[in-house]
C-alpha cells in the first residue's frame, strides 16, 4: 500500500481534515500508506471514524488495527456539481460508500475508475493521495 | 381524538423571494398571521419553539415581545418543526404550556445559499462537536451525494427506476399547479426529469427541492383552546422522532432512520397506513420519499419504485402526497418541515380550495432532516380532524 497520486500534479491539494487528538494518528498513518479502523479490546468490535470510546461498549481507550485495504463497492454516486472548490477540479468524481472485508463501511472517492464502469459490488483496494504533511485522503480504487 | 392538543393556527408565507427581508421578519408577519388565524392574541402565546442557530429563540422572543414558560428549540434539520409539534403537545397535555407558537423564516434563496452543492458548513468553535466532518470534506461529499448514495443502493437492490424516481417529482409539479405561491408551476414530464442535468447522479436538477425564501408558523393549543378557535381543530394523535447515523461504520444505507418511527406512530394512534388520506412527506429529493413511502408501511420494502406510479400519489389517487407541491416544486428555504403540517392541517380543515383532497380525515407528516446516507433525523406526525 504505498502512496500514489491518482491525478496529476497540478491540482489544488484537496480539504485538509481538523487535526484532533482523536484523529491525528488516524491521518498519519493515512499519510504513511495505511488505513486504520479503531480496535476494542473490550468488545473486540471494530469501528470507523477514529475516536477515544468504542462506539459500542463505551469503553475508553481504543486500540486501532490496520485495515486490509480490500473492499467492495457498497454503492456509489457520479458527483457533476460541487460547492468544494478542489473537488471542483476533479469534476465528475465519484463518491462511494466502501465496505473493507473486515465488514466496516466508510464514505470516500472512488478514483482511477471511468464513471460508467463503476458497479455496486465491484473489488476495490486502498490507495492514498497526500493533502499535508499530516494527512493523506482515503481513496479507492478498482482492484 | 377529539380532546387532545390541537394546531389552530397555520400560515405559509406566500413569498418565494424577497431579497429585503430578514428571517425574522417573515418570522414576526407569519406568527401574526397564523395567531389571526386562529383567532388568539399575542398574549396568549406561552410556549415559543423554533430551530436554527444557538440563541436564535432568544432573538425571536425579543422580536414578537413574548415571554414564553416553554422552549424547544430541537435542531435536527427540516424536521425539526414536526418534532416541535410532538413536543408541545406533549407539554401541552402536562400543564407546562397552553398556546405553543413555532415559526420559521429563511432567506436561502436571496442569500444564494447552495444547499444541495455544499458539504455540511464546517462550523468549528470551542463547543463544535462536528468531529466527524474531516471524514467528508476531503471527498466532496456534498448534500445532494448522501442522498444519491441511498437513491443508487436502492436501485441496485430492488431494480428501482429513474422513471419511478421521476414520477414524484412529476406528481409534486402537477399539484403546484394548483398552489399560486408555488414556485415552479409549469408541469413537467418524466422525461423531462430524465433529460435535466446531474447533480449527482442518479439524482439530477429536477430529482432536487428548489431553494427559495419563505417563513411559515403554526399554533398548537390545548383542547380548551380548540374547540372555542376560530378553526377546526388538527388534533395531533400521535407521532415519533428518530436519528440515523453512521453506526461506527456498521450503517446500511438503506436504513433510514423513518423505519424507526412510522410503525410506532401508527401503533400509538391506532391506525394503519390504510386509514391515512394524504401523506405530507418531506421531498428533498426524489428518493426521500420513495424510501419513507415504503418505511411508513404504504408499500413493502423495495415496492416503493411500483407503488409510486400510475397516479396513485396524485389528488384523487389512493395516497394524494404534497399536494402545495413540496419542496420539489412549492418551497425550501433550507427546513421545510413546518410546511408539511400547515398543508395537511388546511386539508384536514377542508379548506385547501382546489387541491383539497374530498372527506380528508388522517393526514400523515414525515420530516426528514439531514442526509439520508449519513446523520438524519426522522419525525412522524399522525393529524387528524374529529
Amino acid at each position: 500500500m504505498s502512496e500514489k497520486k491518482t491525478t496529476g500534479a497540478a491540482l489544488t491539494p484537496r480539504p485538509a481534515p481538523r487535526l484532533t487528538s482523536q484523529t491525528a494518528g488516524y491521518w498519519k498513518a493515512a499519510r504513511e500508506g495505511w488505513l486504520l479502523l479503531g480496535d476494542c479490546a473490550a468488545c473486540g468490535k471494530l469501528s470507523h471514524p477514529p475516536q477515544t470510546v468504542c462506539p459500542f461498549c463505551w469503553t475508553a481507550g481504543l486500540g486501532n488495527r490496520k485495515a486490509s485495504g480490500k473492499a467492495t463497492l457498497n454503492s456509489f454516486t457520479v458527483v457533476h456539481q460541487s460547492g468544494v472548490p478542489a473537488l471542483r477540479e476533479r469534476l465528475p468524481y465519484i463518491v462511494a460508500y466502501v465496505e473493507l472485508e473486515e465488514g466496516i463501511c466508510l464514505l470516500s472517492n472512488l478514483v482511477n475508475c471511468p464513471p460508467a464502469e463503476a458497479r455496486i459490488g465491484m473489488a476495490l483496494r486502498v490507495l492514498f493521495e497526500a493533502i499535508t504533511d499530516e494527512s493523506a485522503a482515503v481513496l479507492f480504487e478498482p482492484a | 381524538m377529539s380532546e387532545g392538543p390541537a394546531i389552530v393556527g397555520v400560515h405559509e408565507h406566500p413569498l418565494r423571494l424577497a431579497p429585503d427581508y430578514t428571517p425574522l421578519r417573515f418570522i414576526g408577519e407569519c406568527a401574526a398571521a397564523a395567531l389571526a388565524d386562529a383567532g388568539l392574541k399575542p398574549s396568549d402565546v406561552d410556549g415559543l419553539a423554533t430551530t436554527g442557530e444557538p440563541m436564535a429563540l432568544n432573538y425571536i422572543a425579543e422580536y414578537l415581545n413574548v415571554a414564553p414558560r416553554w422552549l424547544d428549540m430541537t435542531g435536527i434539520g427540516g424536521s425539526s418543526f414536526l418534532a416541535h409539534i410532538l413536543h408541545a403537545a406533549d407539554a401541552i397535555r402536562q400543564k407546562r404550556a397552553n398556546v405553543v407558537l413555532i415559526v420559521y423564516g429563511s432567506t436561502a434563496r436571496s442569500s444564494a445559499v447552495a444547499l444541495g452543492s455544499s458539504p455540511r458548513p464546517e462550523v468549528v468553535d470551542a463547543t463544535s462537536v462536528s468531529d466527524a466532518d474531516g471524514f467528508e470534506l476531503p471527498y466532496g461529499i456534498i448534500l445532494a451525494a448522501q442522498y444519491a448514495l441511498v437513491a443508487q443502493r436502492h436501485m441496485h437492490e430492488y431494480g428501482t427506476t429513474r422513471e419511478q424516481l421521476a414520477e414524484i417529482a412529476v406528481t409534486c409539479r402537477a399539484h403546484a399547479a394548483m398552489n399560486p405561491n408555488a414556485r415552479y408551476r409549469d408541469p413537467i414530464t418524466v422525461a423531462d426529469v430524465i433529460a435535466s442535468r446531474p447533480i449527482a447522479e442518479p439524482l439530477h436538477l429536477l430529482d432536487c427541492c428548489v431553494i427559495t425564501d419563505g417563513g411559515g408558523a403554526v399554533v398548537v393549543a390545548s383542547n380548551e383552546v380548540a374547540r372555542n378557535g376560530r378553526q377546526k381543530p388538527v388534533r395531533i394523535l400521535a407521532g415519533r422522532e428518530a436519528l440515523a447515523h453512521g453506526q461506527g461504520g456498521h450503517r446500511r444505507l438503506l436504513d433510514v432512520a423513518a423505519k424507526q418511527t412510522g410503525p410506532g406512530a401508527f401503533a400509538d394512534a391506532g391506525l394503519r397506513p390504510s386509514d391515512v388520506d394524504l401523506a405530507m412527506i418531506y421531498d428533498s429529493f426524489t428518493i426521500t420519499v420513495l424510501t419513507t413511502l415504503e418505511a411508513m408501511g404504504f408499500c413493502k420494502p423495495g415496492e416503493g419504485g411500483a407503488f409510486v406510479q400510475n397516479g396513485r400519489l396524485r389528488l384523487g389517487g389512493e395516497l394524494p402526497m404534497n399536494l402545495e407541491g413540496g419542496a420539489l416544486s412549492n418551497n425550501h428555504p433550507g427546513r421545510r418541515g413546518i410546511f408539511l403540517a400547515i398543508e395537511a392541517a388546511h386539508q384536514l380543515r377542508g379548506n385547501a380550495g382546489m387541491r383539497q383532497v374530498q372527506d380528508a380525515q388522517v393526514a400523515l407528516c414525515h420530516g426528514t432532516g439531514g442526509y439520508l446516507g449519513g446523520r438524519h433525523s426522522g419525525v412522524t406526525l399522525l393529524l387528524g380532524r374529529d
